[in-house]
């Protein structure tokens, strides 16, 4: 049997034989990568840099309010926030550290802690990635995985990073049980429409405020997250969160998919799956 | 009854090659006949993976294993081992001071401190394991003339309780390009046949099997019984710490394989945390990492871009 | 037990236009280089665009009902009216504001609508009813809205939202027919008596089949007004929220479509994976 030449798989070996290869620079990376995300960066022309975490852990003072009105909690948000801003800036040092000018796959979580002293956690991590030889000032963040940024920066798109805006907000229920209980007729109840609604454009309306401060021009995979945490149902956090980006190219690069039908026998989609009707409270 | 006798006979001379540091007689008499080409290849790659193989310039050579099992006689209890003041010779270590302001005196007091340790001889326990293992399905590998294994899946197991015996086992397929370099060592990867078909066009080449492990023992203080016992939902601080730590361990010691195999990063690393009940209140937290280590051969980018599509089925 | 009681408060009309924050951020998100925002992967973000549409910005519209009437033990299987008024109703409320929050932004339609049924543990049988989505205006200005003149809805995900269009169609608007139906509680008792045996239980059946019959045909009959040709991507959900198993919701949901006239429709390639 003839060989057939195959340049990658011969300079692969190559390589390991320990003649030539075109290796990265600095320390090995480790990283949370799948070889489709580490195969699509190196086609943008990113390298990881590997894992890097940040945390900060605040303390949440108990603020009072006037229970019987609808509210917001400024001092709350103002300390989610930035709990959540600490965290985000110790990974960003961990990435500069390690030479990354971004972060992908971004997992921002918190740890309430009650008991004596009212604790919250934000722990970030992700996978720093940098691009040699480009400038950059500073280091994106963003919880877009490898592929959607492989296909951003084909389209055109350069991320700047996350941007996310929140609001703890009070909602007034003294009273309510009793009344709603003698309820015989369906009615709106407007008074907790508008306050839910003011909460959740809040939020909203700050993360853009913060896309807008970067000189975004939008913000792609999105979503708004509400969760009590440890603060009992009626006072509600409302986090709008998302990856702000601009157009790097002149314009938008078009991608023209090519519509396909696989012949594997994939499982039937059945029944198309149920809309999410829980509980609005964190559980 | 000499059947019985031949039987004896051929274990005792396997477990004699062991010892000698060599691979048992069934191995190494598969190994000759696949070398030689006597039977036809036997692997568990599927169809795609053949495909995807053949597709990167690679054929299947044979199925190669490696096992080894080992006792690891880990001592518990951070008192036991360093007592009262002790230092523990390197390793991390936390200490929780009991919060009713009492020193502790030792395991069953009411008041005592707690302890998270890095257990080092747990941890060298298990990389001695993997490194026997490692080497013998190399071996197997070298032996019938393979440049690499791919798809090597593993077996990691306590037989008789964590502080008893380990398992590692190592299973995959070896490949090799005919006309290839010989290499000193083969490569090995636990990525599927498809997965290096990808990872090769990419640019990338595998090197070895990189493993990190750390292994922090918790030590319980009386302050994090007690709020192991209450009902508030809060987080244990020493408990957190715990499995930070044997993250952090984890992450450096695969970084530091990555590094001593000459290679430039590990793809696809699968994690696996375990707790282990230690007697007590004590346990031994223990996170596993496995990835495949790769070089980068060549920057330029695939042949074609990926085709963007719309699955309609 | 008095109304007098505790002065609650709550108000009993309803809102009135779009609360002021919301127009607010709105603003924000019109004009030349504004900024837009979208709940859209980036996947469907990018078929969007793929389909000649650039996002404008998440458009959200809620509307909070209490729903949670207390039943009594009914001795016959029928639809409870009040009920599904008030679930048709406090939908209609949320996308209303939802599609007037695209109004604003002078959005062609908006895309991916999820519509939500959220409870409060205060609420105590009040609903949360959150429509979301991403409203999406075309690139060459060509007009996409309805006959009314409103833009388009469709819980249609970017991808399918491509693949409608690339077969020939448009589409017209969220089309809903909801139900709600009460299953007589004596038939329970009767049923009871043929323990130990394998046996249909026909009450139940039947009202599940006659409940479902009319949510689906409501929800055609929607279609049938705004002129569509059909309706694609129908979900159908059975819940029995805050009422017992006794009392369930149908509610049946799809995006109705017309006709493009002049599309080319391309032939897809067929694959075999090798990654599966």
């Amino acid at each position: 049997m003839t060989v057939v030449p195959h340049p990658r798989a011969d300079a692969a070996l190559a390589c390991l034989a320990g003649h030539g290869g075109d290796r990265h620079q600095g320390r090995g990376f480790s990283s949370d990568l799948s070889v489709d995300e580490a195969v699509l960066l190196k086609e943008i022309g990113y390298e990881p840099r590997g894992l890097v975490v940040g945390s900060a852990v605040y303390h949440l003072g108990i603020q009072y309010s006037n229970w019987n009105t609808n509210q917001e909690m400024t001092d709350l948000t103002r300390a989610m926030y930035q709990a959540r801003q600490e965290a985000l800036a110790a990974m960003e040092r961990h990435a500069e550290q390690v030479g990354g000018q971004g972060v992908v796959g971004l997992k921002l979580e918190v740890q309430m802690h009650s008991g004596g002293h009212p604790l919250a956690e934000f722990v970030a991590m992700g996978t720093a990635v940098a691009q040699p030889g480009a400038r950059s000032s500073g280091v994106w963040v963003s919880d877009l995985s490898g592929q959607d940024l492989y296909l951003l920066i084909r389209a055109g798109y350069q991320p700047i990073g996350l941007a996310f805006g929140a609001c703890v907000y009070h909602v007034a229920h003294q009273g309510m049980s009793q009344w709603m209980g003698q309820q015989t007729q369906n009615v709106e109840l407007s008074n907790y429409t508008s306050a839910l609604y003011e909460a959740r454009e809040l939020a909203m309306t700050r993360m853009q405020d913060e896309a807008q401060r970067v000189r975004a021009q939008g913000i792609v995979a999105m979503r708004i997250d509400q969760k009590s945490h440890m603060w009992g149902s009626h006072v509600i956090e409302f986090l709008a969160i998302g990856t702000s980006v601009r157009l790097a190219a002149a314009e938008h690069q078009r991608l023209e998919p090519e519509m396909v039908v696989s012949l594997d026998d994939v499982p039937d989609q059945g029944a198309a799956p149920e809309a999410a009707s829980g509980d609005a409270t964190e559980g | 009854m000499t059947d019985q006798a031949d039987a004896q006979q051929r274990q005792q001379a396997s477990i004699a090659a062991l010892e000698r540091g060599q691979l048992p007689l069934a191995a190494q008499e598969r190994i000759e006949e696949m070398r030689e080409g006597r039977s036809a290849w036997t692997s568990d790659l599927s169809v795609a993976e053949m495909a995807a193989i053949g597709h990167a310039g690679f054929e299947p050579v044979g199925m190669v294993m490696g096992s080894s099992v080992c006792r690891i006689a880990a001592q518990w209890g951070y008192t036991t081992v360093y007592g009262l003041g002790g230092t523990t010779g390197g390793g991390r270590v936390r200490t929780y001071p009991c919060p009713h302001g009492f020193y502790g005196y030792g395991v069953g007091s009411e008041h005592r401190t707690g302890y998270n340790w890095e257990h080092r001889y747990y941890e060298a326990g298990v990389t001695e394991t993997r490194n026997l293992a490692l080497r013998r399905i190399l071996e197997e590998a070298q032996g019938v003339g393979a440049h690499g294994v791919v798809g090597v899946r593993i077996i990691k197991r306590h037989l008789e309780g964590v502080g008893n015996s380990l398992e590692f086992t190592c299973i995959g397929t070896a490949v090799r390009r005919r006309g290839g370099p010989q290499l000193r060592t083969p490569f090995m990867s636990h990525l599927d046949g498809v997965s290096f078909s990808k990872l090769l066009h990419g640019g990338y080449v595998p090197v070895a099997l990189v493993m990190g492990i750390g292994a922090m023992e918790i030590d319980p203080g009386c302050g994090t019984e007690w709020q192991l016992r209450s009902w508030s939902n809060s987080r244990i601080q020493q408990i957190s710490d715990g499995i930070e730590d044997a993250r952090m361990l984890g992450i450096n010691h695969l970084e530091s394989e990555v590094a001593t195999v000459d290679a430039d990063g590990a793809v696809g690393v699968e994690t696996d945390l375990a707790a282990y009940e230690l007697g007590g209140e004590s346990q031994l937290i223990e996170l596993f990492l496995l990835g495949t280590a790769v070089r980068r051969y060549a920057k330029e980018p695939l042949d074609e871009p990926p085709l963007p599509i719309m699955r309609l089925r | 037990m008095t109304q007098q009681e505790d002065p609650p408060q709550v108000s009993v009309a309803p809102l009135e236009g779009l609360p002021k924050d919301a127009l607010r951020r709105l603003s924000e998100l019109q004009g030349k280089g504004a900024l837009f925002t979208s709940d859209l992967s980036v996947n469907e973000f990018l078929l969007v665009k793929e389909a000649g549409f650039h996002p404008r910005g998440l458009v959200v519209g809620s509307s909070i009902y209490h729903i949670g009437l207390t039943m009594k033990n009914w001795s016959s299987s029928s639809e409870v009216q009040t009920l599904t008024q008030a679930m048709y109703a406090a939908r209609e409320l949320a996308m209303s504001r939802m599609e007037e929050e695209a109004t604003v932004l002078g959005a062609d339609g908006v895309v991916g609508v999820r519509l939500d049924v959220g409870f409060y543990e205060w609420g105590r049988g009040t609903a949360e009813f959150l429509a979301l989505g991403t409203a999406v205006s075309a690139e060459d200005g060509s007009n996409w809205k309805t006959p009314e003149g409103k833009p388009f809805t469709s819980d249609l995900s970017g991808q399918d939202f491509w693949t409608l269009l690339q077969s020939g169609h448009a589409p017209l608007g969220l089309v809903m027919g909801t139900c709600v139906y009460h299953v007589a509680h004596q038939g329970m008792f009767q049923a009871m008596g043929n323990i130990g045996q394998n046996k249909e239980m026909p009450n139940f059946t039947q009202a599940l089949y006659e409940a479902r019959e009319l949510a689906m045909e409501r929800m055609q009959d929607e279609a049938k007004k705004v002129g569509a040709e059909g309706i694609v991507g129908v979900q159908i959900q059975e819940k029995s929220h805050v009422w017992g198993s006794h009392t369930i919701e149908f509610f049946a949901m799809g995006t109705a479509v017309r006709a493009l006239p002049d599309r080319e429709i391309a032939t897809p390639r067929m694959v075999l994976s090798l990654d599966r």
